[in-house]
């Protein structure tokens, strides 16, 4: 009885050998080609790399989050390692370098039990919370200005670089994606709508709702207003969203926080509904500023350029042109008896934004006669990211 | 005979279970994802002092450790890191009697087999201070515990839960600093 259970037992270690063999590997070989790896491990984070204190730092609440015990700092090497055990072993090291003087790459190499990890998903999955403590030190950083204190030298660039991201990735759902994220490293140079400029202010990022709707009532375009903190000098006039806009200098304009490229001016006069979807056609026949993909903004869109304070008369930043002051959006008012049909739109003059119904014929009593918004400009916009 | 059969069929199915995990290459989705546990965790482990002195917050800490009979590993001041360690005899009375008394059992049956139970226990923990503005500084410490059996095999290994924990070291370092800790 003792013997077979000795032959078992020696089998399955025999076995076990054998099945663990093949994993083991010489300490400087990886089974993964090097510059693979290296791109699935590495980020490139547009954050100042003169303070890469801070940057160390938000790794290490970024590895405590993720229930990470730090096993060692370096400031002067700018490495930071941590051990994570639930269950399993898990260890982590993460090292950042300065690229330039507004960037910084970081890199991670983690080991689960006694196996490197080659796969991108944990990896893009730590780039991620990274990202997102990014985003909160922000908001910290900006505490410290409500509080009034002493600027200590601690600013955060967080803008995220768009590059890397497919042009559907953050979906527009309600709530605000504030996620700066990360580029990985060694993809095309920078496309042409990028505008890189680092920031002095983290850009808190918003996906804003692309798709045309039916909007029926007035609370669901305050609610709106609220939840985005878009200005409206009736509905939110304490509100003031935070664009982060770049002049590209070819007639169109960029909002990193938004993730949308505008046109600087528009349609140069005013046009009905019909017009105004002509308008929008032919920018994309002529391809305007080199794109193909120009479209009617919705009503969340167009709000996010409403400007608290007035720029030559107009609440619209200084990037734009004032001339079009009251703008076309492609969602829709639900019809009713006294309308047949209507449509939002923004009216930057007066900070507003507003209905324009079309009579329906069929009501006789003709009360309701907003004709005066039936002529409108166009600002057509276009996504980047 | 019966019970060391037993024994013998624990020892192959946890063997072969070894070698599962060892070998294992998926790593669990939630391993480097935050999850909303991880800011419970974070409310946990954390605490603010109203403070502009993080160098005595570390001081403090440090200190308070080594009482608590941690050795300090490793320190970065730059960062606000400690890095500190505790092996401990965590022989559990009950598990041990059980244990022993099992092995008695077992010689008796004609098989010496000795039953493992829990002794040795390490501690880590990492403590970490960060400025949140001029005024205010967060103290973020996190342990994690190993166990080991009499066979030197590793039973248990994860990170420290109970609030009790970190409800007590805080009162320790906020007594020792002369502050008092926020929770966020």
């Amino acid at each position: 009885m003792r013997n077979i259970f000795a032959i078992i037992l020696s089998v399955l270690l025999a076995l076990a050998l054998l099945a663990c063999a093949g994993k083991q590997k010489n300490i400087l070989e990886t089974s993964e080609s090097q510059v693979k790896l290296r791109s699935i491990q590495s980020r490139v984070y547009d954050y100042d790399s003169a303070d890469r204190n801070r940057m160390l730092r938000t790794i290490i609440a970024t590895l405590q989050d993720l229930e990470f015990v730090i096993d060692d700092a370096d400031t002067e090497l700018g490495t930071v390692s941590g051990t994570k055990l639930s269950g399993y072993y898990m260890r982590m090291t993460v090292s950042i370098r300065p690229r330039g003087k507004h960037q910084t790459i970081v890199r991670s190499n983690a080991q689960y039990n006694l196996m490197m990890i080659e796969d991108p998903e944990p990896y893009q999955a730590f780039f991620a919370s990274l990202s997102k403590a990014l985003f909160l030190e922000a908001h910290l950083v900006d505490n410290k200005k409500a509080s009034g204190g002493a600027g200590g030298g601690k600013k955060l660039t967080t803008v995220a670089k768009k590059t890397g991201l497919p042009k559907t990735a953050p979906q527009s759902t309600a709530a605000s994606e504030t996620i700066p994220t990360a580029e990985p490293i060694g993809t095309a140079p920078k496309a042409p709508d990028v505008a890189s400029v680092p920031l002095k202010e983290p850009v808190v990022r918003v996906g804003l709702r692309r798709k045309p709707t039916e909007i029926s009532n007035h609370s669901q375009i305050t609610a709106m207003l609220k939840e985005y903190n878009f200005y409206d000098r009736v509905r939110n006039p304490r509100g003031g969203f935070k664009n982060a806009l770049v002049e590209n200098e070819n007639g169109t304009v960029t909002d990193q926080a938004t993730g949308l490229m505008w046109q600087k001016g528009g349609s140069t006069g005013s046009l009905d509904r019909k017009g105004a979807n002509k308008y929008i056609q032919e920018l994309n026949r002529q391809g305007f500023a080199g794109y193909a993909d120009w479209r009617m903004p919705t009503v969340e869109e167009l709000a996010s350029l409403l400007a608290r304070k007035k720029t030559n008369g107009v609440h619209l930043a200084p990037e734009f042109d004032n001339k079009n002051s009251r703008c076309w959006t492609v969602d829709k008012l639900e019809p009713s008896s006294t309308f047949a049909s209507g449509t939002w739109i923004v009216n930057f003059k007066h900070g507003q934004i507003l209905q324009a119904r079309y009579r329906n014929p069929s009501n006789t009593m003709n009360f309701a006669f907003t004709g005066s918004n039936e002529m409108n400009y166009v600002r057509a916009v276009r996504t980047v990211w | 005979m019966r019970l060391r059969m037993i024994i013998k069929n624990y020892v192959i199915t946890g063997f072969l279970i070894f070698n599962l995990v060892a070998c294992a290459t998926q790593v669990p989705k939630e391993a480097l994802t935050l999850t909303p546990e991880s800011l419970a965790d974070r409310q946990l482990q954390t605490r603010i002092f109203y403070t502009n002195d993080e160098m005595k917050l570390l001081t403090a800490a440090a200190a308070l450790l080594q009482d608590l009979g941690f050795t300090i590993d490793q320190s970065e001041v730059d960062c606000g890191v400690i890095v500190c360690s505790r092996n401990r005899d965590v022989t559990e009375t009950g598990e041990a009697v059980l244990a022993i008394s099992l092995e008695i059992l077992s010689i008796l049956a004609g098989s010496p087999t000795s039953v493992p139970y829990n002794t040795t226990q390490k501690v880590m923990a990492s403590l970490v201070t960060r400025p949140l503005d001029d005024q205010r500084i967060a103290v973020r410490i996190t342990f994690q515990h190993i166990v080991w059996n009499t066979q030197n095999q590793v039973t248990k290994r994860e990170r420290v839960n109970e609030p009790e924990v970190y409800q007590e070291f805080y009162s320790k370092l906020s007594k020792s600093v002369f502050l008092t800790a926020h929770e966020i």
